[in-house]
């Protein structure tokens, strides 16, 4: 193997790494902090890169424009599943038991949103194509997909964003201290 | 077992207990489908589901199956999912669940593999295109290939390569192996690893294999670019490991004749997702793909389905089902037994079932291999595929773009 293909697969591993890391932030900040298991992370970004999708073939909306424009919907459909079902198996009480109530609370989510989805929109694949997908930038020897790296920056500005909303808002704080001791922030 | 174990294990088996039985007359006629409707192969069994009801609302429109009194045929379909053990478990269900005559299922080699181990336990006609050599060579008295198996069709393929090259004015000297290690594509790249190249005075320069699903295929598309191979043996068996081999080929800007097996290579959404450029680079070897002379056929699969083209999948689970319906016919009964020794028997030269697959001849050998089943080269043209081999069905000629 020579000096330039380890180099490459060195940084493919990274920018894959960070696309893995964008995908963990949300579960990071719903089960990290908040201690939620949520089996349904995955299916609600499902949903939202079918949102993606379709704003692009139907609209024509750029897929990096697209994913910034999922947020206040999906930012919706958030409150409206943790005030109608989320709240029912938070908040205190016993944590073994609320952990269990939880999983199968968002276990049964993921099987209805997968199978739903299945039924309504076919399993048939669908992709975008768009020139940054297939596209690289090249140093030297080395290949960046750029489709990938700007998922890879996106990562690490979205990860800086919420460390500083944890340790450096009063927000952020508040929400540590009310998932660490829910008794105690019902006070 | 910990309590969440316990629960995880309940919520699994939950959507099966709560599947209820179908409520059907008890005289009709009840075929299994057990194919991928659901994980990283659901296109192709969604397409084999399209291929089976075509038939079926053909035959029911035309008065059923005569010899039962016209008994309709009515689809169980079964999902096999995206792993061996749930394929298997889907067959189990279908089969016990209510008398089922006779099955088909379950595309992916590596999950008939298991599908036939129940049908041949429960004694019911299986019915597969899967390609894997081992399907037929476990002696199994229940289980039926009507594709060419994966052997034969690395021959074929090789064949093809080697002669369209050289009719061009050119030769093969490299080739690599880019493929997973699902049953149908290790018998395909054995005996082109272990003979066949070698043979052609061909070197192997790259061999990679993987696991579905692929992480990433950038490792694999690096060492073909490092190693400029003249022609690329390519077996993906799902679209989305496949796209993002053929995504990566894109952005290294690889121009490289591509060598595939299986029908997966040739759904619609490739158009779109990499481009008629690309694609023109890649041909495939199937089982069954339209002939010259089956424009009506196909004609008929487009306008019902909306699908732009018809391919292996739909084509060989129509002929599937026509299949069974001439046995259950000749076999008087919807017994899968009389079924079986019925399908053993049979020997079809017209009909819907022998004039949809070459060489138009439906005959089982002793080990449930079809006599005379022809490989069939697929090749890409202007964003549709077309039959290019072999020449007399052939919709279009074969053309050798080659390694730039």
């Amino acid at each position: 193997m020579s000096v330039s293909d380890l180099a490459q697969y060195v940084v493919t591993g990274l920018l894959v790494g960070g696309v893995y890391a964008l995908m963990s932030i949300g579960l990071a900040l719903i089960f990290g902090v908040m201690r939620v298991v949520n089996f349904a992370q995955g299916d609600f970004m499902m949903l939202g890169m079918y949102l993606t999708y379709f704003l692009a073939v139907v609209s024509g909306v750029d897929p990096l424009l697209g994913a910034l424009l999922t947020i206040p919907p999906f930012f919706l459909v958030g409150v409206g599943v943790h005030r109608a079902l989320l709240v029912r198996v938070t908040g205190g009480g016993d944590p073994q038991r609320l952990m269990d109530a939880q999983l199968i609370l968002t276990l049964g989510l993921s099987l209805i949103i997968t199978n739903g989805t299945t039924m309504l929109l076919t399993p048939m694949p669908r992709g975008i194509k768009t020139a940054y997908a297939t596209q690289a930038f090249a140093v030297g020897p080395v290949l960046l997909n750029e489709a990938r790296s700007y998922a890879f920056l996106m990562a690490l500005v979205l990860a800086g964003v919420v460390y500083v909303f944890l340790t450096r808002t009063d927000l952020g704080k508040a929400l540590r201290a009310a998932a660490d001791d829910p008794e105690a922030a019902g006070y | 077992m910990q309590p969440h174990a316990i629960l995880l294990a309940v919520l699994a088996a939950a959507p099966m207990l709560l599947a209820p039985p179908a409520a059907d007359a008890a005289d009709d006629f009840k075929i299994a489908l057990v194919a991928p409707l659901s994980g990283r192969w659901a296109r192709q069994g969604q397409l084999k589901k399209m291929g089976a009801e075509m038939a079926i609302a053909e035959i029911n429109a035309q008065g059923g199956i005569k010899a039962l009194g016209g008994a309709r045929i009515v689809l169980r379909e079964a999902d096999a999912g995206d792993s061996v053990e749930k394929a298997v478990s889907a067959a189990q269900r279908a089969l016990s669940r209510e008398k089922i005559s006779a099955g088909i299922g379950a595309w992916l080699s590596s999950f008939t593999l298991g599908v036939t181990e129940v049908a041949e336990r429960l004694e019911v006609p299986w019915f597969t295109l899967s390609y894997a050599d081992s399907i037929t060579e476990r002696g199994f008295k229940y289980t039926f290939q009507t594709s060419p198996v994966s052997s034969l069709q690395a021959e074929q393929a090789l064949d093809l390569v080697v002669d369209l090259a050289k009719r061009n004015k050119q030769t093969l000297r490299k080739a690599a192996i880019v493929g997973d290690n699902t049953a149908a594509t290790v018998f395909f790249f054995k005996p082109l690893r272990e003979k066949l190249l070698k043979a052609k005075g061909i070197e192997i320069v790259v061999d990679e294999i993987w696991t579905p699903p692929l992480a990433d295929a950038t490792a694999i598309v690096q060492k073909v670019r490092s190693t400029q191979p003249d022609i690329v043996f390519y077996g993906a068996t799902n679209f989305p490991d496949s796209i993002q081999v053929l995504q990566k080929v894109k952005e290294f800007g690889l121009n490289v004749p591509i060598q595939g097996v299986g029908a997966w290579l040739v759904t619609p959404e490739y158009v779109k997702t990499v481009g008629k450029e690309l694609l023109d680079n890649i041909m495939t070897v199937t089982a069954a793909h339209p002939l010259k002379g089956q424009e009506e056929l196909v004609k008929r699969f487009t306008e019902r389905t909306g699908e732009p083209f018809m391919t292996q999948d739909p084509l060989m689970t129509y002929a599937h089902v026509w299949i069974i319906k001439e046995a259950a016919e000749m076999a008087k009964s919807a017994d899968p037994k009389a079924i079986r020794d019925a399908v053993a028997k049979l020997d079809l030269k017209s009909g819907p079932a022998a004039s949809t697959l070459a060489p138009g001849r439906i005959k089982y050998d002793e080990r449930g291999r079809r006599v005379g089943a022809a490989p069939i080269i697929v090749q890409w043209q202007n964003g549709e595929p077309f039959t290019v081999v072999p020449v007399e069905y052939a919709t279009k000629k074969p053309i050798w773009h080659g390694a730039k």
